[in-house]
């Protein structure tokens, strides 16, 4: 199994920036400057002392960056976790029940997943004049989970129907303890990708509720960071630097993880699987 | 009566269309639901609440910004405006009733950020604004993205990996930020389009060929940048499809029958487009949020630039209204998307498998 994972270099790579980004983030802030602090002379483009120049008030560009990606990082595990706890309970209830209680959450999530997210998000966060990351990302959390719920659906929805869970079911166990002792396991390579693919999705969702004024109140955010380009018109006046990077590191980031999802989808699910 | 409602849903893509239908009703049902429910929710008086803001004096109401002014005789008659408006102090349920109400007569309440007038005229020019980026990103992006992605995993050759790359890159990037991207490169480096507005200010709205092609120019860029994105999502989508579908058994049946490859490429693209079909939900409910904050970077009047100076206001019987209409056309779009499908697909046209 190591030697597959090992052996494939598009899942190397994908891993390895994804990796790079989230020990960017974890690591990152120890290492640069304050990003609050005026440092220097204002939007200076980069240089070798101020690698990504600096913004409107002098401050740092690599040092807001990388504290924004360790913001963004964190509201989008906050998001993600929440969205993949919502997600598994209604995937692995609803997948394994049959019945009105299955299709009951099964329309629910279908309800929940045909509004636009945007909206619903700026909706919910204009209502709170401060913003805490925690409330950020439970807000998107609450969102997002439909995606999570689904995916899970339907892998329990297969497995339901193997041998060892109809073992477990004439040998008398309940439905619900069958659904956590011998299905859940079973998913749990499927849990942690949902959670890192919501983790990418919560952090474009914070930049795109940040980029209508309703982002982390008081943080620096990827999402913020854009805000503020847009707001000191940066495209106008050429200071590209300080709108570029941010929305590369979003989009790194969601095109890496998705990359790692097919790759290990293809590795892990026995239908795709090309060894 | 009954026996002819049940004579008329007993034709399988009547019946497809009335569950749908019943589906979008309860979103809508519950969606609205929810708008009535969350502010009265939180603590406190709604009204209160909004005009937190005013009250301390930050900007948003008649201009006044020092503190005390915003207690004048305008606060109390606005603030008295929105309580009717929310009909605060009747029982709940009255409440919820009058929400109805005034949500079939169309009417949203005021926006105290455009002088107390109504929000739902507001709203609907705004809406026609962002439609007008919507709908033609949508088609164009349709069509575009599935000839690139069925041809690219089609022809296997040197580069169409590259090709799906790309189209990965643009699909998952903000298309607002490649929207600013564009703006820097085409507007500020290039000089060859606008960087704000849909019409140049000196000109005034009419219908003559010059103000026409002086809104088209101001249009490209919020499209390109849109058009880009959308692209690059139903690429991804056909290009997976496409590699599916050649790995099939009546593809490779073909193949060894001898067909064509171009006869076989429309084979494999015919059954490789029903999931595209199916996807145009999605992407539509993706794009309007990616619209409304590009509409931001351009400052386009549509319904994201109106929530974005509603945010900014704090005015939120405006960002209300804006957030009901968008929800309403995104699940009408939804629902005339499976009507459409339901035509498409033979196997719901002919009741062959039950539409859910």
């Amino acid at each position: 199994m190591w030697k597959v994972l090992l052996r494939d270099r598009q899942l190397l790579v994908a891993t390895g920036i994804v990796a790079l980004i989230v020990l960017t983030g974890v690591f990152g802030p120890l290492f640069v400057r304050n990003p609050h602090g005026f440092y220097w002379l204002p939007n200076q483009p980069p240089c070798d002392e101020f690698l990504l120049g600096t913004d409107p008030f002098g401050r740092d560009v690599l040092a807001r960056l990388v504290v924004g990606t360790r913001t963004s990082l964190l509201v989008g595990a906050y998001a993600g976790l929440i969205s993949v706890l919502i997600g598994v309970a209604i995937g692995v209830i609803g997948g394994y029940m049959k019945g009105v209680t299955g299709e009951a959450l099964n329309l629910f999530t279908n309800i929940v997943m045909v509004f636009p997210m945007l909206p619903v998000l700026i909706i919910m966060a204009a209502l709170f004049e401060r913003r805490s990351l925690l409330l950020v990302g439970t807000i998107i959390g609450l969102v997002g989970w439909p995606w999570a719920a689904r995916c899970i659906r339907s892998q329990v929805l297969s497995l339901r129907e193997r041998e060892f869970v109809r073992l477990a079911r004439i040998s008398g166990d309940r439905g619900a303890k069958i659904a956590v002792v011998e299905v859940m396991p079973y998913m749990l390579a499927y849990i942690v990708m949902a959670f890192v693919l919501m983790l990418g999705g919560a952090i474009g969702a914070e930049a795109g509720i940040s980029m209508i004024g309703l982002g982390p109140t008081e943080a620096v955010s990827l999402g913020n960071l854009l805000f503020w380009a847009l707001v000191h018109e940066a495209t106008r006046v050429g200071h590209w630097w300080t709108f570029l990077p941010p929305g590369l590191v979003i989009t790194l980031f969601t095109v890496f993880s998705l990359i790692m999802h097919k790759r290990m989808d293809q590795i892990f699910n026995p239908r795709l699987r090309t060894w | 009566m009954f026996r002819a409602m049940r004579g008329l849903f007993s034709h399988p893509l009547l019946r497809f269309l009335g569950s749908r239908g019943a589906f979008y009703l309860i979103a809508i049902l519950i969606g609205f639901t929810m708008t009535f429910l969350i502010p009265r929710a939180m603590p406190g008086n709604p009204v209160d609440m909004m005009l937190q803001p005013q009250q301390a004096g930050l900007p948003g109401l008649g201009g006044g910004t020092s503190p005390g002014e915003g207690r004048g005789a305008d606060f109390q008659r606005i603030r008295g405006e929105l309580q009717e408006f929310f009909g605060l102090g009747m029982p709940l349920h009255r409440q919820y009733i009058d929400f109805w109400q005034r949500l079939f007569r169309g009417d949203l309440g005021p926006s105290y950020s455009f002088a107390m007038r109504p929000v739902s005229g507001i709203v609907s020019r705004a809406l026609g604004f962002s439609l007008a980026l919507v709908l033609p990103v949508l088609l164009i992006s349709f069509f575009i993205g599935n000839w690139i992605g069925s041809t690219a995993a089609f022809s296997q050759r040197w580069g169409s990996n590259s090709v799906y790359y790309a189209s990965l890159f643009f699909s998952q990037m903000p298309f607002y930020w490649f929207a600013m991207l564009l703006s820097f490169l085409l507007a500020l480096q290039a000089g060859l389009f606008p960087f704000y507005g849909w019409h140049s200010p000196e000109l005034t709205p009419a219908w003559n060929l010059g103000f026409i092609l002086n809104v088209a120019w101001h249009y490209t860029l919020p499209f390109l940048a849109l058009l880009a994105g959308s692209v690059g999502i139903w690429t991804v989508g056909m290009w997976s499809m496409t590699l599916y579908e050649m790995r099939s058994d009546y593809i490779l049946y073909s193949q060894q029958l001898g067909f064509r490859r171009r006869k076989l490429r429309g084979y494999a693209k015919r059954n490789a487009m029903l999931p595209q079909y199916t996807g145009i939900n999605l992407v539509l409910s993706g794009l309007i949020g990616q619209t409304m904050i590009t509409e931001i970077v351009f400052g386009w009047p549509g319904l994201g630039t109106l929530g974005f100076r509603a945010v900014m206001n704090r005015d939120y019987p405006l960002l209300m209204g804006t957030f009901l209409v968008t929800v309403v056309i995104v699940l009408l779009g939804n629902f005339l998307m499976d009507i459409l499908y339901g035509m498409i697909d033979p196997r719901i046209r002919t009741g062959y498998v039950e539409g859910s």
